[in-house]
């Protein structure tokens, strides 16, 4: 008889155990992390009698989380991969939208620039078209500082987030190693499992896992070892490691991420780290934020280079030219190339642009830079300097700073010339390890600027040629003579030079005698020594003497005379309609003036939009695969530990159920009682 | 499969996200009616857009060239067409001073009238353009370029100036130059020196006597009481009048031919214009039919989830309790 109350009460107490799980399921519906529980429910130990195995009701063996940790590591992987695009993708794209927009973007005011050129080459005397040049100038420049401006921010941002995630990074890793302590504790007390702390702690592994990657190793006590990047180890047990965000000990400017070890704080390369917000933040960095401010540079540079090479051989409105102290040969101002030394023994290295070369000494010949928008790294190592560029690990060597340099300018080297070289003042020491980071043009969109003199009185533009042709009054022919343009600044020779026509040669005076003209024609160049070699008249040829490229046009007869003279003669009177020099300037516009000779500056300027477009495209694209990816191993992952409302209200009817029919049965045993007490009593 | 309740909720919002953000895309697309808002948009046309951009802002620069060029031009032109009626002028007045019955006064009196032109001829090569420039001083435009030795522009010369040229030139042989097109720089101006002072003959050589020689020869060899000794030759000073027009029809027609090349550059320059203009149309332009229709399926696709989305959340077990 007090086996049917024992079966009823463990049917009521399994029914209201039921009861409370799907309580705590429905009201845990929404808790982030949470993994539905169930009873797990078995037969009581049945009474073995005569008859056979008695049923002795039900019990309940543990309350089990339908976790599954194959589908729980799948979210984890996709999560962090995803959080990464998302964080890359939300920087990168403040910079694809500056570049879209036309009212900020650096191309409109490179147009109005030049147009401000041809403006003046079309009134070379008019002060007001000068002005509007310089004015333009300055738009430019502005804009190239604004676009600049706008984009170094992200430098602070990045820094600012980095320092942000690490601090958080460090709170998760703690409250981890306080659960791992917890767990142990709480397992080891009642030799259940706590369903409820086990979720807390897979929540913030994963909320830590948006962070930066993790990689999870089970400990036997049911702990659990957190690493980050290549295996550092972030909490073992019950402690955790501190990460602290420091400058960066090769460019300080820049907040790197390291690891506390014992002895001190080790900085983690920025590539160890991967996955998560600070992944995406440092591929960000490395990645897109230096690859865009530095092509942006090398626009400026490139643009200021060529221009101020072209400049510099003209004349001013006022009769300068260089090397007179009134002229001014650099219409942009830049900064040299930025070095960050690393080097205990103190030797500075300082790196310059080197002067533009020109494509050709023809009429068609212009200016162009071999710049790169990569960086450079120089390290010494046992009597050994090696460059090495950045962006593809391309390296230079040499035992002195003079043959990196040789190497490194040299245009015929298979691996280029790289636009600029160094300088150590050909006596540093240097002790094994010593570094320097190089930065071409990382600050030159940043600090491009107009030379004040020349924005202060336009007439310093050198629009002119500092030597112009004439032909003699008394010539009998039709001969004309033009200066195509100056190749050499500084022209060097005692002018006038008068040259006259001397059968099928050219005569020159005496005293011009040892100087080597150039006589260039479609079948290609070649030297002439004044006094020694007779110089040919040659039709359709230009002809180079003392950096002067001038040409002879029609018939000229024997006798007649050409002569060379300064634009601003003996007379003191200036050529100051002469154009020859803004034109140079305006063509370069469209000239190949970048990359080798390759790329003109919108050209330069294309490059970087596309190349910004196309990562924020490929980020975006992959970005939105990936939140599929993490969508369905979600979708998969909740199909069997998330709450079905549903179903937990059909487990309460079915637990409410058990506990009715559990509790009629004891009634129905207390009927029975009754009536064998009844029968008893009669 | 088994699906739980946040799952329902959660992809019932975020379908919504998503169609809000395409509508959102759409919106901003018409509303700037441009296919590509930013470069990850459409990296390749987007970076073609920018070059095409470049060549239509340099293609215009060049039409405004052209336009300068032609204004410089014709502006030359109409001062050499000035210098051509003038020589006209002093070859009818010479010819019939060359008459045999006319008397010393009444070749005095055409010598007198020839010295007002001589003056005018002077007032001419000294003109200056619209922004005050001398237009033919070559490159030296600030200086005046004639002046007639020994006094102020006037015809006005000493029995001893016999020799050597009446009028100096201070310009210089330089020639203004403009880029008008991407291979092609034209000269806007001629120098004094190549218009006034080099007089060349049909064959291309110079006589060593400038237009104004030709008149004050012209004018001595009339005038009996120059007091220049010798006297001029008439028919020589004739023919060298004859070849100073010669000469300036021929630099008008040099002037004339540029002025032609640049018309025939502004017409091919103004229809490249127009294909840059319909080629950006095409690169970033919006085909806002497209645009529209796509909206308005949009807006269908966000009303269906959002209604289905409250139907389907509003299914629950315990309403039935």
């Amino acid at each position: 008889m007090a086996g049917i109350f024992g079966i009823g009460v463990s049917g009521i107490q399994a029914a209201q155990m039921g009861m409370l799980v799907t309580q705590h399921n429905i009201t845990n519906s929404n808790t982030p992390g949470y993994t539905r529980q169930s009873v797990l429910q078995t037969t009581a130990i049945p009474v073995g009698t005569a008859l056979g195995f008695a049923g002795n009701g039900t019990q309940i063996t543990t309350i089990a989380r339908q976790y599954n940790s194959f589908l729980t590591d799948q979210v984890k992987r996709s999560q962090t991969e995803l959080t990464s695009l998302d964080t890359y993708f939300s920087q990168i794209q403040v910079i694809d939208d500056l570049l879209a927009d036309a009212n900020a973007g650096v191309s409109p005011a490179l147009q109005e620039f030049f147009k401000g050129v041809q403006q003046v080459a079309a009134s070379p005397a008019s002060l007001p078209a000068r002005q509007s040049m310089v004015s333009a100038a300055q738009s430019l420049v502005s804009r190239l500082q604004g676009a600049d401006q706008r984009i170094s921010d992200m430098y602070g941002q990045v820094n600012a987030q980095v320092s942000d995630t690490v601090s958080l990074i460090n709170t998760y890793g703690q409250q981890i190693a306080n659960l791992n302590e917890r767990i142990t504790v709480a397992q080891s007390a009642i030799n259940q499992p706590p369903n409820d702390l086990l979720d807390q702690r897979d929540q913030l592994i994963s909320e830590l896992n948006k962070l930066v990657k993790v990689q999870t190793v089970p400990l036997g006590d049911s702990g659990v070892e957190v690493f980050i990047g290549k295996g550092q180890l972030l909490v073992m047990g019950n402690r955790a490691n501190q990460m602290s965000a420091v400058r960066s000990a090769e460019d300080p400017s820049r907040i790197a991420v390291a690891l506390d070890t014992g002895s001190g704080k080790l900085e983690l390369p920025d590539s160890v780290i991967n996955g998560g917000q600070l992944g995406g933040l440092l591929s960000f960095r490395s990645e897109t934020l230096d690859k865009a401010v530095n092509s942006l540079g090398k626009v400026a540079a490139s643009l200021a280079l060529t221009f101020n090479a072209q400049h510099g051989l003209g004349m001013d409105m006022l009769g300068n030219n260089d090397p007179d102290p009134g002229f001014v040969a650099d219409f942009f101002k830049i900064p040299s190339p930025k070095v960050i030394p690393s080097n205990p023994s103190g030797t500075i290295i300082t790196a310059s642009f080197t002067a533009p070369t020109m494509s050709n000494l023809t009429t068609t010949g212009n200016f162009f830079t071999d710049l790169t928008n990569s960086d450079y790294r120089l390290e010494y190592n046992a009597g050994n300097f090696t460059l090495t560029r950045l962006s593809d690990s391309v390296t230079w060597s040499g035992a002195d700073i003079a043959t990196i340099n040789a190497q490194i300018t040299d245009r015929t080297d298979p691996r280029g010339a790289q636009g600029f070289s160094l300088d150590d003042g050909g006596a540093g020491s240097y002790t094994d390890g010593d570094s320097f980071l190089i930065e071409p043009t990382r600050e030159i969109a940043k600090n491009i600027s107009i030379d004040t003199r020349i924005a202060g009185d336009v007439r310093l533009i050198a629009a002119g040629s500092p030597i112009r042709a004439s032909v003699g009054l008394t010539n009998q022919g039709s001969m004309s003579v033009a200066v195509e343009r100056m190749v050499g600044a500084n022209p060097g020779l005692s002018y006038p030079i008068q040259v006259s026509v001397a059968g099928a040669d050219f005569a020159f005076d005496p005293a011009y005698n040892n100087q080597f003209v150039t006589v260039t024609d479609s079948n290609g160049s070649q030297s002439y020594e004044i006094g020694v070699d007779a110089v040919p008249r040659v039709a359709g040829a230009t002809y180079e003497l003392d950096g002067v490229l001038f040409s002879v046009k029609g018939n000229p007869q024997n006798g007649d005379t050409f002569t060379l003279d300064w634009n601003d003669g003996q007379t003191g009177s200036i050529g100051v309609s002469d154009s020859s020099n803004i034109l140079l300037l305006g063509k370069l516009q469209t000239q190949n003036t970048s990359d080798g000779g390759t790329a003109s500056y919108q050209a330069s300027y294309a490059q970087l939009v596309s190349d910004i477009g196309n990562k924020a495209r490929e980020i975006e694209v992959t970005k939105d695969a990936q939140q599929s990816l993490v969508d369905q191993a979600s979708a998969a992952r909740d199909a069997e530990s998330g709450v079905n409302l549903d179903e937990e209200a059909a487990n309460l009817l079915k637990y409410q159920q058990l506990y009715q029919a559990s509790a009629r049965s004891i009634t129905i045993g207390q009927k029975l009682f009754d009536e064998l007490l009844s029968i008893a009593g009669g | 499969m088994r699906i739980s309740t946040s799952q329902m909720f959660y992809s019932g919002t975020s379908n919504i996200i998503n169609s809000q953000s395409e509508m959102y895309k759409t919106q901003n697309q018409l509303s700037t009616g441009r296919k590509i808002l930013t470069p990850r948009d459409n990296p390749v046309d987007s970076t073609l857009a920018l070059m095409t951009t470049q060549a239509k802002e340099v293609n215009s620069t060049f039409l405004k060239n052209q336009g300068t060029a032609s204004d410089h031009l014709s502006y030359v032109d109409s001062q050499l067409g000035s210098v051509s009626e003038l020589l006209q002028d002093v070859i009818a007045r010479s010819v019939q001073g060359g008459n045999s019955s006319y008397s010393a006064q009444q070749k005095q009196a055409i010598a007198e009238e020839l010295k007002r032109r001589f003056e005018g001829l002077v007032d001419i090569a000294n003109a200056k353009d619209g922004s005050g420039e001398y237009i033919f001083s070559g490159n030296r435009t600030n200086v005046q370029p004639f002046r007639v030795d020994g006094s102020g522009g006037n015809y006005a010369l000493d029995a001893t100036t016999t020799s050597g040229p009446i009028v100096s030139y201070s310009g210089d042989d330089g020639r203004r130059l403009l880029q008008v097109e991407g291979s092609q720089t034209v000269a806007t101006s001629e120098s004094g020196q190549e218009v006034f002072m080099r007089v060349m003959d049909s064959s291309g050589n110079l006589n060593g006597r400038s237009v104004f020689d030709a008149v004050k020869n012209m004018i001595d060899a009339l005038d009996s009481s120059s007091g220049v000794v010798p006297a001029p030759s008439y028919d020589q000073a004739l023919g060298d009048l004859h070849a100073s027009l010669d000469h300036i029809s021929r630099i008008r027609a040099s002037v004339g031919s540029r002025m032609n090349q640049m018309d025939a550059l502004t017409s091919a320059g103004a229809d490249v214009a127009v294909q840059y203009d319909t080629r950006l149309a095409n690169l970033e332009g919006l085909d806002y039919a497209e645009a529209i229709s796509r909206l308005n399926q949009q807006k269908m696709q966000l009303e269906a989830s959002q209604l289905s989305f409250t139907k389907v959340t509003q299914l629950s077990l315990f309403n039935l309790l």
